[in-house]
């Protein structure tokens, strides 16, 4: 019996000191990646402060082109869009941002099956989120998707979860780091090729949704009501103007301007403006910045009021 | 609940010294109600079946132990009632569908799409085998409800096996001396990091690679169709048996010694030895109520080959309904057949054969693993592509850096999962019984789990849909 209770003590202990040690070597990693996922992560944490950010998913990221609408509105812009992450991820991500600075616009970008959807799978994996330690409300935000994180987040190991691998394979400049890259926007160059035989099916979107992403999306157009626009860019082919209903209501409420220009009849039927029938190429999204821009500037002179 | 989630994982040391702490007497009946609390979490209403199947193999074998008589008629009878639920989920209600669906008539049995409950051809299996042996003698009938019902149901086991027999756990059950036995509690602790690490680190991982090629087979080339199949094996393996270790690794804290579910079935040389070593709960449970009663190999050679064709089809069709899992029984029948015909067990016993035969072994059990995740269609549609596409242009899945850090991640989990089979395997006396090079291993293993799992998947077992 004994011999079992010290093998286990001495379990218990090597994991504890291991965790410390491990999980401090893996932040410190963290924090000094450049390139990559994580050194934009890093950067919009602890450097962006530009008058006019952008929040959103891919379609963020490859849709809002920063220098076009500095151009117009003669305020800095980044473009702090991230892939696959919804509305829980970039409600925190502009937490961390207010924590540093208040940009004077937030322009964020609505993808429906990540902000409102529900869906089996959740998009926000937390993984970035894991990582924002210097987020006040981190551990709060991360029970509210997942109840038992606090107790995960005793271990130092697991915030950084899965990227041992990452933050190494980040040593080396990538396409987030290209020459291209615009103020955190990343241009696409493809053109859409339809195979023979194509159809356009339009996204099934399930009338469930998703409590909680709603209520992280209430938060953020209450608590930034007079410095946030909603936008929803265009999709290929898309007359999806129609499930947007809840989101528009919300903003109503709270006098937040919602610009739906996802069945945008210039760019919605043009495949040259297309990478995939979610995403605009540079082109495209060279465009639809440029419709953007006015609209931008209109709300920048109407909060200045 | 999850049996790999963290609830589980921090409720377990409470159970455990809950259950050495009650009087020995009431442990069956505690056990009872943790393995009723916590299948319920999975669907409530399952309990009902879960009650049925208890009650008819517990009234049936009462039945026919309290009359001197025991006709075969009174065994059919109590298999049938058991059997009930498993038809009506399993096969009765994928058949209606299948056929109103062909006729366009509305007459669906399945309204609300009810899942087939957890476990169920698991405890099935289990309340057969239980009825088989006492019927013919080999095993008392338990002494009480409680112990039956506790046997039925018990938790570590009740979601995805082993399917454990009466001698092997409702013996101990009965036995009132279970007492806190330290050595095989240590094993137990190591069984469950293991089975933690095969599912978070091993399967997750892999899973993740599979999931991102059958998203877009269709852009998939020959290369990576093939690396995806043989993934969703070693995939399938880490799910099953972390799953089996740590469901060996509860029982053990409770005292409860059961027998391995896997041997190491990577070095399987032929499908004859891959059978001895995978799920092995299912195969000597074929061999023991079907195979045998058959006729075994106690007869003409085509009736025994005969023999061998009907076990492997009926574990096809215990797998599911569908035609890919009878293809996939027949196909391993069909395979052993042959092994037997041509005597593949004397000339395979050169290490010169071995260790080609065992990769030819894998690659032929994950084509034919490929018919488990898939209908029918799809896996012809994957073989096609797979034999047609190219081969040299490397993968075809998105090289960003998450996903080669992925890679990465996966492969190096697996390497180290074969370095420890691979000492099970060829030297088991290496390092064996010094205690603190186990607890070192194991803390370093807890911190790869941290590390490398991956923990936002659902942790759903594969075997729990079967």
């Amino acid at each position: 019996m004994k011999r079992f209770a010290y093998s286990l003590i001495a379990l218990v202990a090597l994991v504890v000191v291991g965790d410390w040690a491990v999980g401090s070597w893996l932040r410190h990693r963290f924090e000094q990646t450049h390139y990559d996922e994580i050194g934009r992560q890093n950067y919009i944490c602890d450097s962006v402060n530009a008058d006019i950010i952008v929040l959103g998913s891919s379609r963020a990221l490859h849709h809002y082109v920063p220098s076009i609408i500095t151009d117009s509105t003669g305020l800095s812009c980044y473009n702090c869009g991230f892939e696959n992450e919804g509305i829980v991820f970039h409600y925190a991500l502009l937490r961390q941002l207010q924590q540093r600075y208040q940009p004077k616009l937030i322009i964020y970008e609505l993808t429906y099956d990540y902000d409102v959807q529900y869906l089996s799978w959740r998009p926000a994996n937390l993984k970035h989120l894991h990582t924002m330690a210097a987020l006040s409300c981190r551990d709060s935000i991360l029970c509210s998707v997942k109840p038992w994180e606090r107790v995960s987040l005793l271990s130092n190991i697991y915030p950084f979860n899965s990227q041992v691998f990452t933050t190494w394979a980040s040593r080396k400049p990538t396409i987030y780091d290209s020459p291209q890259v615009d103020h955190g926007y990343i241009p696409q160059y493809n053109l859409m090729e339809l195979e023979p035989g194509w159809t356009y099916h339009p996204m099934k979107h399930s009338e469930a949704v998703d409590s909680l992403k709603v209520s992280y999306l209430k938060k953020l157009i209450a608590e930034n009501a007079s410095r946030l626009m909603v936008v929803v860019s265009p999709r290929y082919l898309s007359p999806e103007n129609d499930i947007f209903g809840l989101v528009e209501q919300m903003c109503q409420e709270h006098g937040v301007p919602f610009i739906c220009m996802v069945s945008d009849p210039v760019l919605t039927h043009d495949i040259t403006q297309w990478d995939d029938d979610g995403h605009l190429n540079h082109q495209g999204a060279v465009a639809f910045t440029r419709q953007l821009a006015p609209l931008i500037k209109q709300q920048l002179n109407h909060n200045t009021k | 609940m999850n049996y790999n989630s963290l609830t589980y994982i921090l409720l377990l040391p409470v159970i455990v010294a809950v259950y050495y702490c009650v009087p020995r007497q009431w442990r069956n009946a505690l056990l009872l109600l943790v393995s009723l609390a916590m299948y319920m979490l999975w669907w409530p209403a399952g309990i009902l079946v879960m009650t049925w199947v208890t009650m008819a193999s517990y009234l049936g074998i009462r039945h026919f132990t309290h009359s001197k008589e025991r006709p075969l008629v009174a065994l059919w009878s109590v298999i049938i009632a058991t059997l009930l639920p498993l038809s009506f989920f399993k096969y009765l209600i994928p058949l209606n569908a299948t056929i109103t669906g062909a006729l366009h008539v509305e007459w669906y049995l399945n309204r609300h799409h009810w899942a087939i409950p957890v476990g169920l051809s698991f405890y099935t299996l289990q309340a057969i085998a239980l009825e088989v042996d006492v019927w013919k003698g080999r095993m008392r009938p338990a002494q009480s409800l409680v112990n039956h019902a506790a046997f039925m149901s018990f938790f570590p086991i009740n979601v995805s096996g082993p399917i454990v027999r009466g001698d092997e756990l409702l013996a101990q059950l009965e036995e009132n001396n279970r007492r806190f036995d330290p050595d095989l509690a240590w094993r137990g602790v190591k069984w469950l990091i293991w089975g933690l690490f095969m599912k978070f680190a091993v399967a997750d991982s892999f899973a993740l690679f599979v999931n991102a090629v059958e998203m877009r087979i269709d852009t998939q080339n020959g290369l990576t169709i093939f690396l995806s199949v043989m993934s969703y094996t070693i995939q399938l393996y880490a799910d099953f048996a972390g799953y089996s270790l740590m469901a060996l690794g509860t029982t053990a804290l409770l005292g409860i010694r059961l027998r391995d579910n896997f041997r190491r079935p990577l070095f399987s040389v032929g499908i004859k030895d891959f059978w001895r070593r995978w799920h092995l709960s299912l195969s000597t449970w074929l061999r023991d109520y079907i195979y045998i009663p058959l006729g075994g190999s106690r007869c003409a050679r085509l009736r025994s080959h005969l023999n061998v064709f009907i076990t492997f089809v009926v574990s096809g069709l215990w797998h599911g309904a569908g035609w890919a899992y009878l293809l996939w029984g027949a196909a391993h029948g069909i395979w052993l057949v042959i092994e037997r015909m041509v005597k593949f067990d004397r000339w395979s016993r050169h290490w010169l054969v071995r260790i080609p035969m065992c990769l030819v072994t894998f690659v032929i059990v994950a084509l034919l693993f490929s018919l488990f995740n898939h209908d029918m269609p799809t896996a012809f549609h994957l073989m096609g592509r797979m034999a047609t596409e190219s081969w040299t242009d490397g993968l075809s899945v998105t090289q960003s850096v998450s996903t080669v850090s992925r890679e990465w991640s996966m492969v190096t989990m697996f390497a180290l999962m074969m370095a420890k089979e691979m000492r099970d395997e060829f030297r088991p006396t290496l390092l064996a019984d010094r205690r603190w090079v186990e607890v070192v291993f194991y803390a370093a293993v807890v911190l790869l789990i941290l590390s490398f799992g991956v923990f936002d998947r659902g942790g759903q077992f594969i075997y729990m849909h079967f």
